[in-house]
C-alpha cells in the first residue's frame, strides 16, 4: 500500500513539473541547447538522475543505522556471508525502489510528452548505472562513519545538495558561475546528467559520450575505493569498541 | 593470569586434546563514554573499563562449559571475543585452531552465536522465512537448507508454527527461534547467552535434553554457555567458570565448586528448630544457613539447612541429633542456589 501511494504520488509531482517547465522552457531553450531540446524533459532525465543518485548516496547508511538500532546488522556480521554481499542486501530494497520510482517517473513524463529516445534505453541504462555506482561510494563512506561513530556527519546531506546546486539537474552546468565551475566539475552527477541526456533525449551512442563516462566511471571507481577502505576501517574500530550492536 | 584466582577444584584447561576453544590471557578493555565538555577539555583523556581482564580457559569437543557471575562480569563480552564480534586488546583465542582476530571468517564457519538478539528477527516473515534467510547469508545449498530448516525447528519444537509470522511469537518462541537459527550451520562451536531464560520449563528441559544427547554427544559440539540458571549450571555443564568484574576467578565442576565454597549443605526437617542440640553443632564446624517454617505441612515444622565440612559424616550428625530428642522428619543433601555460588565465589575473590 506504501509503494502504491509512493508511485501515486510521483505521478501527481510530475505534473506541475511539466507545467512550471513547459512556461520556462522559452527562456531556457538557448541554454540548454546541447542536451535537450524541451525544458521539460531536461528537468525530467535530471530529476531521475538525482532521484537515483540521492538513492545511492542514502540507501545503505540508513540501513546500516536500522540495523544497527534493531540488532541485525551485527547477527549478519556473525554470519559466513561476505562483507560485500551484507552491504549489496542492504542496499537491494531501496534501491530497486529507487528504480522502481525513476521508471514510474521517466514513463510519467513521457506520456505527459517528453521526448524521450526509448530506442536508447539500454545505453541510457548503462549510464544511469554508473551514475548509482559513482555515488555508492560516498554512502559507503556515510554508512562507515554510522558504523563508527552512529552519524554520517551530515556527508549525505552534503554531497545531495551539492549535486542539485552544481551537478546540473535542474539547469545546465553551463549556467553556474564560472567561479563555482570548479565544484560542478568534482561533481559526479553533473557528468551523468549530461550523458544521460545525450543518450536519452538526442539518441546519442555510449561512444559519443565516452569522456564523460570514463571520468564518471573513474569517479566511481575512486569512491567505492575510498568507500571500501573506510567501511573496513569502520568494522575494524567498531569490533575493537564493542559497539557493532550498540545505537 | 586471574585463572583459579581463588582456588579450585579443577583445572581451567579442559583435560583432553580434542580442543576446540583455547583462550590464553584474553582482555577487553571499552573506552567509557564521555560528554562533549569532558572531551573537549580532554581530548586525549580518555578513561577506559577493563570487562574482561587476563581470562584463560579452554572447552573440548562435546564439552559444556558455564560461564556464571554477576551482571557486568564479563560472559557476554567474552562471547562476542569468540564470535568475532570484538576484538581483544590483549590475548588471544582460537576456535578449531583458527584464531579469533586473524582468521576472523574461519572461525565464523566454525562457531553459532545465540547471543539476546530477539530484535534481529524479521517480525514480517515467518518463522520458516527467518531460518531460510540466515541459511542463504550461511551459504547453505537449496538441498541442505530445506532439510536444516525442519531440523532446527523440529530442535527447538517450533516445527508446527514454522509458517507462523515471527510478529506473533512470544518471547520464548522468540528465544527458541534464536537457538535455531545457530543450529542452522552444525556448528563446531555453539555460544549461548543465557539460552532458556524466556522458555518454559518443559521447552527448556527438552532443550537441555537436545544440546546433550544431539549437539554434545553424536556432533561433539563443544557449548559455552553464560546462564544463571542452577539447573543448568549444576546439570548439564561439564565445568563452570566464575566470574567477576572481568576476572576469572574460580572454574571446575559446579558442584565441586559449590562444595569447596560453600561446604556440604543439608536439610532438616523439624519441629524443634531452635533446639540445643541443633546450635551445639556449632562446635563441631556445623552452622546454620537458614531456617524457615514449612507452610505445607500442618504442625509447626520448619526446615533447618545446616552447612557441614567436606569431611563431615552426615549419618553421625543425624544420629547425634536423634540421641538428643530432636525430632527429624527429614535429612537430605540440598544443592545450594547458583546466588550463593557466584556470591561465595565473588566474596571470597574479594577477601582474597
Amino acid at each position: 500500500m506504501s509503494l502504491v501511494m509512493q508511485v501515486f504520488g510521483l505521478i501527481i509531482t510530475v505534473i506541475p513539473l511539466y507545467f512550471v517547465a513547459t512556461a520556462l522552457d522559452p527562456s531556457m531553450a538557448q541554454a540548454i541547447e546541447g542536451e535537450a531540446d524541451q525544458f521539460f524533459s531536461f528537468v525530467l532525465v535530471g530529476s531521475v538522475g538525482f532521484m537515483l543518485a540521492t538513492a545511492a548516496l542514502t540507501t545503505l547508511q540508513g540501513a546500516v543505522s536500522g540495523g544497527i538500532a534493531n540488532g541485525y546488522f551485527e547477527s549478519l556480521m556473525m554470519t559466513r556471508a561476505s562483507l560485500p554481499s551484507i552491504l549489496l542486501g542492504l542496499t537491494s530494497y531501496g534501491m530497486v525502489l529507487a528504480v522502481v520510482r525513476a521508471t514510474v517517473f521517466l514513463t510519467s513524463g513521457w506520456v505527459l510528452g517528453a521526448n524521450l529516445a526509448w530506442s536508447r534505453i539500454l545505453p541510457a541504462l548503462v549510464v544511469m548505472v554508473l551514475i548509482v555506482v559513482a555515488h555508492l561510494g560516498i554512502g559507503l563512506v556515510a554508512a562507515a562513519l554510522v558504523v563508527a561513530f552512529r552519524t554520517s556527519a551530515g556527508i549525505t546531506t552534503l554531497a545531495t545538495t551539492i549535486s542539485v546546486f552544481f551537478g546540473g539537474v535542474y539547469y545546465p552546468v553551463s549556467e553556474i558561475p564560472s567561479w563555482l565551475a570548479m565544484i560542478a566539475k568534482a561533481t559526479p552527477i553533473s557528468y551523468g546528467l549530461i550523458s544521460l541526456r545525450r543518450v536519452l533525449l538526442h539518441g546519442q551512442s555510449l561512444a559519443d559520450v565516452g569522456p564523460e563516462l570514463s571520468i564518471l566511471a573513474a569517479m566511481g571507481v575512486f569512491s567505492l575505493a575510498v568507500g571500501s577502505i573506510a567501511m573496513d576501517l569502520a568494522l575494524r574500530y567498531a569490533r575493537k569498541a564493542g559497539s557493532l550492536g550498540t545505537y | 593470569m586471574s585463572t583459579l584466582a581463588v582456588g579450585s577444584t579443577a583445572p581451567v584447561d579442559a583435560p583432553s586434546s580434542d580442543r576446540v576453544v583455547q583462550a590464553v590471557g584474553l582482555t577487553k578493555r571499552f573506552p567509557e563514554r564521555r560528554g562533549l565538555k569532558a572531551t573537549l577539555l580532554k581530548p586525549f583523556g580518555q578513561s577506559t573499563t577493563t570487562v574482561v581482564s587476563d581470562v584463560s580457559f579452554s572447552a573440548n569437543a562435546g564439552e559444556f562449559l558455564g560461564l556464571l557471575g554477576p551482571n557486568g562480569a564479563g560472559k557476554t563480552t567474552l562471547l562476542k571475543m569468540l564470535s568475532t564480534l570484538i576484538i581483544p586488546d590483549e590475548g588471544s583465542a582460537t576456535v578449531e585452531g583458527f584464531d579469533v582476530v586473524r582468521d576472523a571468517a574461519a572461525v565464523r564457519e566454525v562457531v553459532a552465536p545465540c547471543l539476546a538478539m530477539e530484535r534481529s528477527l524479521y517480525h514480517r516473515l515467518t518463522a520458516r522465512q527467518n531460518l531460510d534467510v540466515y541459511a542463504d547469508l550461511q551459504g547453505l545449498t537449496r538441498a541442505e537448507r530445506r532439510t536444516r530448516v525442519d531440523d532446527a525447528l523440529r530442535a527447538v519444537s517450533l516445527q508446527d508454527t514454522g509458517e507462523k509470522l515471527v510478529g506473533q511469537f512470544s518471547s520464548g518462541m522468540l528465544q527458541r527461534l534464536l537457538i535455531a537459527r545457530a543450529l542452522l550451520t552444525k556448528p563446531r562451536l555453539l555460544l549461548l547467552d543465557e539460552p532458556t531464560r524466556s522458555l518454559d520449563p518443559i521447552s527448556a528441559r527438552e532443550f537441555r535434553s537436545f544440546l546433550r544427547e544431539e549437539l554434545a554427544r553424536q556432533r561433539g559440539c563443544a557449548v559455552i554457555l553464560a546462564t544463571h540458571n542452577a539447573e543448568e549450571a549444576f546439570e548439564l555443564c561439564d565445568r563452570v567458570a566464575v566470574l567477576n568484574k572481568g576476572q576469572l576467578l574460580a572454574s571446575g565442576i559446579a558442584s565441586r565448586l559449590s562444595r569447596e565454597f560453600l561446604g556440604v549443605r543439608y536439610r532438616l526437617s523439624t519441629t524443634e528448630p531452635y533446639h540445643p542440640a541443633i546450635s551445639e553443632l556449632s562446635a563441631h564446624g556445623v552452622s546454620v544457613v537458614s531456617t524457615t517454617p514449612r507452610n505445607d505441612q500442618p504442625g509447626d515444622w520448619h526446615d533447618v539447612i545446616i552447612r557441614m565440612q567436606q569431611d563431615d559424616d552426615p549419618s553421625a550428625i543425624l544420629a547425634t541429633l536423634s540421641a538428643k530428642g530432636v525430632r527429624i522428619a527429614a535429612f537430605e543433601p540440598v544443592r545450594p542456589s547458583l546466588a550463593d555460588l557466584i556470591e561465595g565465589v565473588v566474596k571470597r575473590g574479594t577477601n582474597a
